[in-house]
């Protein structure tokens, strides 16, 4: 259903919580290291029941994945700067993982202004956070992504260089979009990133049996995948970058991602918890994709970047 | 006022120690189901101590701890509740606010929404002079406050401020008004939010002047808010508002409101507007709705946004009658036809509920030449909750166009609907064939089935295949139908014609649809007295008292049960007893059961 | 008895969990039945068979309304009654109380979630907490579970089983001599019957839940044939059509959880079989949304947002 015309997203906006107290949960049951969320993830007790073994599971193979594509672009690119842009920013911890790895990294971080207040005042709740969100090399700032020029204002007001590699993370971002809006958005930075990738994690497939269940359940949430259609599936994700100014794209669906993560890592999650969802992981794991675009000369440090 | 009535013996003294000691260790305790029963005694033990006791430890011990939990801290805010009547009475109720008061800008919105409740609890039962004291200043503390999450709180506090208030605390009346204002117009948009939620609750505690000089302006900045999540809060105040005032005041200043929100940007506005539109012309009145409203109204139904068209869909029959057949059939029909085929299945399917309620506005000519065209389409829409919507509600087109009208019209449709794949939709059109029948007798039920190829009539291939369904419930509700038209068409009409066709069923290979069988029977008796009793249903249940599946011979036993209330007591002896005492050494212990159940009851 | 039995089932029916002290005494009755059932249950047709409910009451209540209600349809339920939904305690109390009243009409056999490990993972034990505010509740019931048969031979004829087979099991007759009578273990024939899933493998595979096997075509056929028996029902995994034969009609898996954790969007079947074993499939959809209790915000399931 269309919503292109609210101008307040609020379902979406408690998405990032409830996006932040799963990935606080698999932290403290040991999925993933991370120090920043459990400043982020507030909830607690009476905000809702325990997540499904299925839904750590799920968020630690994205959150792995998003990691070690940003890995892989830090060793790509070398020593010079390089920018990391993650689109729609909710309280993910990415943008500090990356600052934490690679010295060279600069990280700008946007998402919805009622958010990144948000964000920035939790950040306070622990020294090592708010040490990270002060950082010269790290920028919050709060845009609505759908508006194009604001965009482009919010990087020029943080003099973001175009010409270094730049990275773009768009995290269960663009399916969130009005229809048409995600095209937008992905060209916006097509057309500015000479040398560089974009990232993308969304639910696909909305057709079928379990896809139509999805939609519907999300939007009983008041967050509609509004703009599922425009990626629908996991050809439709490569497309999406390939018609809107990037060179390159590659896309998996995330059992595809799951099976290219590393075994060993793999071997140690899987034995975290009971886990008795073997169909129903096989289901919405189908229903979730990772899409790559890069801009790169040929043979260029890029050439081989991507879920390998 | 009661006097703190201190404890009369050392051995209560001591006991209540205790308890005061345990219930603060356990408050302190590590285990949350712990703290949570203790917080539940809360209540009882202040009681116990004496308000001066509760007052003086009880509620610094509160006011100091800090729990981490969300249910336990949930908890206490709503156990704060019953310390109300134990701290001493008015003059000093107002010492709950400091516990109170850290709970009410915590983070999780559940527990600050039942501090804000209890809080409001405890300003009722304050006097005027402690309202100024302690309850204002609370908000004060509140609205100032660097989090949102105090302000959100304080915006909740103003209607019992104002309402324990007196007219004449001037200044302190002033205070809150211009705290209100400021927090309708602050930064944070969840505390514009929280504001606009409150506005009318402050209206209905004050009077036509302060909501026509004071209200009006703040809630006017809040239609023009730039969030639509503060927008669509305005539009219930809307409905409130207009109840609260003068019919001129309310047709100059809150109607324009509610026109420009019903053409806002935001569907979600707009969706707020069908919501609560209907409601406003009521208020007003059709004379004064008729300058607008109504063509806002009409404006929804064929609104970009499927959602805003479901909710005005929903409303469409009231709205007809509010608005007259004249406008009615010029305005809001072409609509009707549009939404019938609406791209929503929602859509339609909200339409479907409503639209029959139109025929009686429309009166009988209109409702045969505009509405049944749109009643086919939707009975035949391929959403099944749109085909059912319908069906259910077609008792309310007999009145106005004739049943018999209605019938031929529908036949068709309705023998197609009989056999739809969803059960629901089968079942709704079997409990309205007794309707039809009581109203146009007979002879529908013998109209050849031009569809069916044996040329059966439609008795036959409606009602009775409805026993051999597949669908357990459709059997039971096909053995219930027979019985109505039993009712309706007599005795004679059963033996005439179903008799002869439901023992045919009794050879079925399946065990349920024996049971069917049975049950019909069993349903029928009270209908058709005693001679058919005894010549075809007797015959009929006795031969199933046989039949080798038990479930078949313990229904039996309980389908007796109705004949013995219909028939003679020496027939039960002579007929009906023997076959049950038989049945009472089956090898079945079910079967054994029910025998002696009907037998104990049959005595 | 039957007199409160019949409250029980009625206030069940309304989906009214019982007294704590009532689940105590319900818990004691069923023991006392299912001690005297064999690891096999025998069971005569007609019976209509149904796989897993997993806690989701209303469409429990949707399946009485399509196959008949207990005791005029005879049932097997073939395990995995609690755990994922919100009612768990509900549905299980409901089928066990129908069990206890009608101990000929109703059959119910152990399901991998009928086990205190899974139960305290995926939702019951948190349930009976929420609902009694103690765990006594969650004790007494799997207590229960301890004594449900391990599977089901209907006329001789078909073979019912909520997993699968095990390659420690040959004859069905080497099933009976299982102490069952303890939790579900981690490994052997036990665990495999209610752990095991049909494969397209050939012989035995690892089973990628860490417990019981996946077996084969050849497996399924030569234990039919060792047996006599002409198919294998069982149920355990989410089928989107609600039935799914596998190894030339030898095996079925039956399905009867619709639209599965309110979030996979499948229907449900049951597997309806006449006094002749004619078998005929009831294919239904969820129960519709005014049936159900009022659907908290909260409880909508979880997706990666």
């Amino acid at each position: 259903m269309p919503r292109d015309d609210g101008d307040d997203a609020r379902g979406v906006i408690e998405t990032a919580s409830d996006a932040a107290r799963a990935k606080r949960d698999i932290a403290r049951l040991g999925y993933v290291d991370d120090a920043h969320v459990e400043a982020f993830a507030r909830e607690t007790g009476a905000s809702g029941a325990r997540h499904a073994p299925l839904v750590h599971r799920g968020y630690w193979a994205r959150s792995t994945a998003t990691r070690a594509l940003s890995d892989a672009f830090g060793s790509a690119v070398g020593d010079g700067r390089f920018n990391v842009v993650n689109v729609g920013c909710g309280y993910d911890t990415i943008g500090f993982y990356v600052m934490e790895r690679w010295a060279n990294a600069r990280v700008v971080e946007v998402d919805h202004e009622e958010v990144t207040k948000e964000r920035r005042a939790r950040s306070e709740a622990s020294a090592g956070t708010a040490a990270a969100a002060a950082s010269e090399v790290y920028d919050l700032r709060a845009c609505d992504v759908r508006d194009g020029e604001a965009l482009a204002r919010i990087f020029e007001e943080v003099k973001l260089d175009w010409s270094a590699p730049t990275l773009v993370i768009a995290e269960c971002v663009l399916a969130y979009l009005p229809p048409g809006k995600s095209d937008e958005v992905v060209r916006f930075f097509g057309e500015r990133v000479e040398r560089g990738a974009f990232i993308s994690y969304d639910p696909i497939e909305p057709d079928d049996a379990f896809g139509r269940q999805m939609v519907r359940n999300v939007e009983s949430r008041g967050c509609a995948f509004a703009g599922i259609r425009d990626a629908p599936s996991v050809a439709g994700a490569r497309a999406r970058f390939e018609r809107n100014a990037w060179r390159r794209a590659e896309a998996y669906d995330m059992n595809e991602v799951y099976a290219r993560l590393d075994p060993v890592e793999r071997a140690r999650i899987e034995r975290i918890e009971l886990f008795d969802e073997f169909e129903e992981w096989k289901l919405i794991m189908a229903h979730y994709c990772v899409s790559v675009g890069v801009n790169d000369d040929e043979g260029g440090v890029l050439a081989d970047f991507g879920l390998r | 006022m009661s006097h703190d009535a201190p404890s009369t013996t050392a051995h209560a003294e001591e006991d209540d120690a205790i308890s005061v000691g345990a219930l603060i260790d356990d408050l302190k305790s590590e285990d949350v189901e712990l703290r949570l029963k203790s917080i539940a005694k809360l209540g009882t033990i202040a009681k116990a101590l004496g308000a001066e006791r509760a007052r003086s430890e009880l509620v610094p011990f509160l006011a100091e701890r800090d729990d981490e939990d969300d249910e336990c801290l949930l908890a206490i805010a709503g156990e704060l509740a019953t310390l109300i009547d134990a701290v001493g009475g008015e003059e000093h109720v107002h010492v709950i606010l400091a516990p109170l008061e850290t709970l009410i800008t915590v983070e999780e919105t559940v527990v600050r929404a039942k501090a804000v409740e209890t809080a409001c609890a405890v300003g009722r039962a304050m006097t005027p002079g402690g309202i100024g004291k302690y309850f204002v200043p609370l908000i004060e503390r509140l609205a100032q406050g660097d989090w949102f999450t105090a302000r959100v709180s304080a915006c909740g506090l103003f209607a019992t401020a104002f309402e324990r208030s007196e007219e004449s605390q001037l200044e302190l009346r002033n205070t809150l008004t211009g705290m209100f204002r400021d927090l309708c117009a602050d930064e944070t948009p969840m505390v514009r939010r929280a504001a606009a939620q409150n506005l009318g609750k402050i209206a209905i505690v004050s009077s036509g002047d302060f909501i026509v000089n004071e209200l009006l302006t703040m809630f006017a900045a809040l239609t023009s808010d730039d969030q639509d999540s503060v927008r669509l809060l305005v539009v219930e105040d809307c409905v409130v508002l207009g109840k609260l005032l003068s019919a001129t005041d309310c047709a100059n200043k809150i109607v324009p409101i509610v026109l420009k929100l019903a053409a806002d940007k935001s569907w979600r506005v707009r969706y707020a507007v069908a919501q609560q539109i209907y409601e406003m012309c009521d208020v007003v009145g059709a004379e004064v709705a008729a300058k607008g409203l109504f063509d806002a109204y009409v404006a929804l139904l064929g609104d970009s946004e499927g959602e805003v068209r479901i909710s005005a869909a929903g409303k469409i029959s009231e709205f007809c009658s509010l608005a007259g057949a004249v406008y009615s059939a010029e305005k809001i029909l072409p609509k009707v036809h549009e939404l019938a085929n609406d791209s929503s299945q929602h859509v339609r399917a909200a339409l479907a509920e409503a639209v029959l309620g139109l025929a009686p506005t429309m009166g009988k000519d209109t409702t045969v030449e505009k509405l049944l065209p749109v009643f086919f389409i939707l009975l035949k829409d391929e959403f099944p909750d749109v085909r059912l919507n319908i069906i259910s509600k077609l008792e309310q087109v007999n009145t106005v166009i004739g049943v018999e009208m209605l019938s031929t019209e529908l036949l068709p449709a309705i023998k197609e609907l009989a056999e739809d794949k969803h059960w629901r939709v089968r079942l709704a059109i079997i409990e309205y064939i007794p309707v039809l029948a009581q109203q146009i007798g007979t002879t529908f039920l013998f109209q050849k089935d031009e569809g069916s190829d044996s040329g059966d009539d439609l008795l036959n291939s409606l009602c009775l295949q409805w026993l051999q369904d597949s669908v357990y419930s459709i059997r039971e509700a096909a053995a219930n139908n027979l019985f109505r038209l039993t009712e309706i068409f007599g005795a004679d009409w059963a033996l005439e014609y179903i008799f002869p066709r439901i023992k045919e069923l009794m050879s079925s290979h399946h065990y349920l649809y024996r049971l069917t069988v049975l049950r019909a029977v069993s349903l029928l008796a009270p209908a058709v007295g005693e001679e058919v009793i005894l010549g075809e249903i007797l015959p009929i249940i006795k031969h199933a008292t046989t039949d080798t599946v038990p479930n078949v011979r313990f229904n039996a036993a309980k389908a007796l049960s109705p004949l013995i209330k219909a028939i003679d007591v020496a027939k039960f002896q002579s007929e009906i007893r023997p076959i049950l005492v038989g049945l009472q050494s089956d090898p079945d212990a079910d079967v054994r059961y029910f025998a002696s159940e009907v037998l104990t009851s049959a005595a | 008895m039957s007199h409160e039995l019949d409250g029980w089932i009625a206030a069940l029916r309304k989906c009214e969990p019982l007294e704590e002290d009532d689940v105590k005494r319900l818990c004691q009755m069923a023991i006392e039945i299912l001690v005297e059932e064999s690891n096999v249950q025998t069971i005569d047709s007609p019976v209509t068979i149904c796989g897993d409910i997993h806690g989701q009451f209303y469409d429990l209540l949707e399946l009485f309304k399509v196959g008949g209600d207990c005791p005029d349809t005879n049932y097997l339920f073939m395990g995995d009654f609690v755990d994922r939904g919100f009612y768990s305690v509900e549905t299980f109390l409901l089928l066990l109380a129908l069990k206890v009243r009608y101990p000929d009409r109703m059959y119910l056999i152990r399901g991998n979630h009928e086990c205190r490990q899974i139960t305290q993972v995926y939702g019951f034990y948190d349930e009976c907490l929420r609902k009694y505010g103690s765990v006594n509740v969650w004790r007494y019931c799997t207590d229960v579970f301890d004594y449900l048969s391990l599977s089901a031979l209907i006329d001789n004829k078909i073979f019912c089983v909520h997993g699968g087979l095990s390659p420690s099991i040959t004859t069905i007759d080497q099933i009976r001599t299982i102490d069952r009578k303890q939790e579900v273990p981690h490994e052997g024939a036990m665990c495999d019957l209610l752990w095991s899933d049909p494969e397209d493998v050939s012989g035995w595979g690892l089973s990628p839940r860490g417990a019981g096997y996946l077996f084969g075509d050849d497996v399924c056929t030569s234990f039919t044939q060792t047996n006599s028996v002409d198919m294998i029902a069982r149920a355990h995994q989410l089928v989107m059509e609600g039935y799914k034969w596998m190894f030339n009609k030898r095996l079925v898996t039956v399905w009867s959880a619709p639209n599965y954790c309110y979030r996979c969007g499948n229907v449900a079947a049951i597997l309806e079989l006449d006094e002749n074993l004619a078998h005929d499939f009831k294919v239904f959809e969820a129960a519709p949304q005014e049936a159900r209790g009022v659907p908290a915000k909260r409880a909508t399931p979880d997706y990666f947002l």
